[in-house]
């Protein structure tokens, strides 16, 4: 029997059953205890920093082994024209198989904590909490458990990671934060599970900025204003375009281009700001094309990509892992990358790069 | 004809178990092409997939027609169960043994059948979109992206942009399930 039409009999039978909803999300609970040592570690102040430290726990490589599969952390430059940032994916395999993967892009530039996940412990499977964050985030906490950072060839310069493995049944408490609010009739305390925190290395905490709220029509305070354009329009005549001259075989798709391009404060070295991107479909496979300009002094030589080597034959190519959004072929040209990223071939990436031109991206900052 | 039943209808409690069914079978085949590029396993698929109605089951009272199509609410169910079982190592089913759904063994015959739902292709369905349709789905339903960025990126207004990802969503249903 077709298993879909299995899987729709029993969620037929099951909404008959009329359960659905029947009970609460699962949630954090705080135990009299856990709110009672909050209270203290808050009320203790710097000292619970130190403490914090004191029973920090080493992180876990960014790849290794969890329970049978392996899991494998990667970050590779966002290429959205407009935006700066990157790509944070997790990648599952089991015998060597892909089993699948998740990911996100974007965030708030100077954040000391640019991505992270924190799940709820598993009673007999083992899960992972990871956090990526900038140099000067010391220590992660994940609930109650402190794992300090570590740097990684794998990471850009300038950035570290968390991993914790947690072994099935023995995961971080969810801790917990006294809130007091006032109101009329006096004050309100009430407490919350925590969420994954920076800690400096003092163990102090680093406050993250609540994402801005966007109304309609704005945009986030980094993003840089681009132009969209499809086929069977041309590109725009602006300096970042990417143009092909119709190799037969990648096709455009959509593009976006940056009419100027703004230095973005407090990002670190190697941070990018893409000023240009095109889709292209090449039998179905689709590549992204984009140019890539130094974030915090577009013009400046922009820096290497995590793990990048030369491609044999190709001089000035380089090539690069870019986990989940596939490899990552980029070569330099005055004061930018330009780059293509997908999950095709080698010999695809090459030359889609060798194919694409670019007006004059430098005189985007002149 | 008359126009099918919307799918806030069908989720909300007038809809009832037949409700649900219609929008299982609605939805289901949108669900494994979703879920089909993340894995090549017949059975992590059935599993995603059933994780993800299970949950849709228990929560329909919250799936709001204001923050877009329902195919895109399941869209998003499914990312976070593929997010979960990628942490985890494997799929979660707090939400079908909640629901007291039993595990759905697939021998050859079933795993052929669930291989023959997944070739059902994703990304051929989405490059039959109209270019303005197919980056707005891609923007917002697979990468997440508010409707806000969007707009700004594209230089349209936000209820363009709403627009486009709903015809291209009933678009690629139709192309995945096979209708005209």
């Amino acid at each position: 029997m077709d298993p879909l039409q299995t899987l729709g009999d029993q969620l037929f039978e099951a909404a008959l059953r009329n359960r659905a909803a029947a009970r609460p999300r699962r949630r954090w609970r705080g135990s009299r205890p856990l709110v009672a040592l909050a209270a203290v570690l808050l009320l203790a102040g710097g000292a619970a920093g130190a403490a914090a430290l004191l029973n920090s726990r080493p992180s876990a490589p960014l790849f290794g082994a969890l329970g049978p599969s392996r899991y494998e952390i990667d970050m590779s430059p966002y290429l959205n024209a407009g935006e700066t940032g990157w790509c944070v994916g997790v990648i599952s395999t089991e015998q060597g198989r892909f089993r699948g993967w998740s990911e996100g892009c974007g965030g708030a530039p100077g954040a000391p904590i640019i991505a992270e996940s924190f799940s709820a412990p598993e009673a007999h499977h083992a899960t992972l909490n990871w956090a990526i964050t900038t140099a000067a985030v010391g220590a992660v906490r994940f609930g109650d458990h402190v794992v300090r950072t570590r740097s990684e060839a794998r990471l850009p310069k300038g950035f570290r990671a968390a991993v914790e493995i947690v072994a099935p049944g023995h995961g971080p408490g969810p801790g917990l934060v006294r809130e007091v609010t006032r109101t009329r009739g006096g004050v309100e305390v009430r407490t919350r599970p925590r969420p994954v925190e920076a800690l400096n290395a003092r163990g102090q905490l680093i406050h993250q900025r609540t994402p801005e709220k966007l109304t309609p029509g704005s945009a986030p305070w980094w993003f840089q204003k681009t132009v969209y354009w499809a086929p069977p329009q041309p590109p725009p005549q602006l300096p970042c375009s990417i143009h092909t001259s119709g190799l037969p075989g990648p096709e455009p798709q959509w593009g976006n281009v940056a009419t100027a391009v703004r230095a973005i404060p407090g990002v670190p070295d190697s941070a990018f700001i893409s000023c240009a991107d095109t889709e292209f479909y090449w039998s179905h496979t689709p590549l992204e094309a984009a140019v890539l300009l130094d974030a915090a002094r577009p013009g400046s030589e922009p820096a290497a990509f995590p793990q990048m080597n030369p491609v044999a034959g190709q001089p000035g190519v380089f090539d690069a892992p870019g986990g989940v959004q596939g490899h990552l072929t980029g070569r330099r040209m005055n004061g930018a990358w330009l780059v293509v990223q997908g999950a095709g071939s080698l010999a695809q990436r090459l030359a889609l790069l060798h194919e694409i031109t670019v007006l004059s991206p430098a005189s985007l900052w002149r | 004809m008359s126009d099918p039943m919307p799918d806030r209808d069908l989720l909300g409690s007038d809809g009832g178990a037949a409700g649900f069914r219609i929008f299982y079978e609605r939805h289901v085949h949108a669900v494994v092409a979703y879920v089909a590029r993340r894995t090549d396993r017949p059975d992590l698929a059935l599993d995603l997939a059933a994780e993800t109605f299970a949950r849709a089951l228990e929560h329909r009272g919250q799936y709001d027609p204001s923050r877009g199509p329902a195919i895109a609410w399941l869209f998003g169910i499914a990312r976070n169960e593929i997010a979960g079982a990628a942490r985890r190592g494997r799929v979660a089913d707090e939400y079908r043994r909640r629901l007291g759904l039993s595990a759905i063994e697939l021998d050859d015959a079933a795993a052929e059948a669930m291989e023959r739902h997944m070739r059902l292709d994703l990304e051929e369905a989405l490059a039959a979109l109209p270019a303005e349709q197919r980056e707005a789905v891609i923007r917002r339903v697979l990468a997440e992206e508010p409707y806000a960025v969007i707009a700004a990126r594209v230089g349209c207004s936000e209820q363009v942009i709403r627009k486009r990802v709903s015809r291209g969503l009933a678009s690629l249903r139709q192309s995945l399930q096979g209708g005209e």
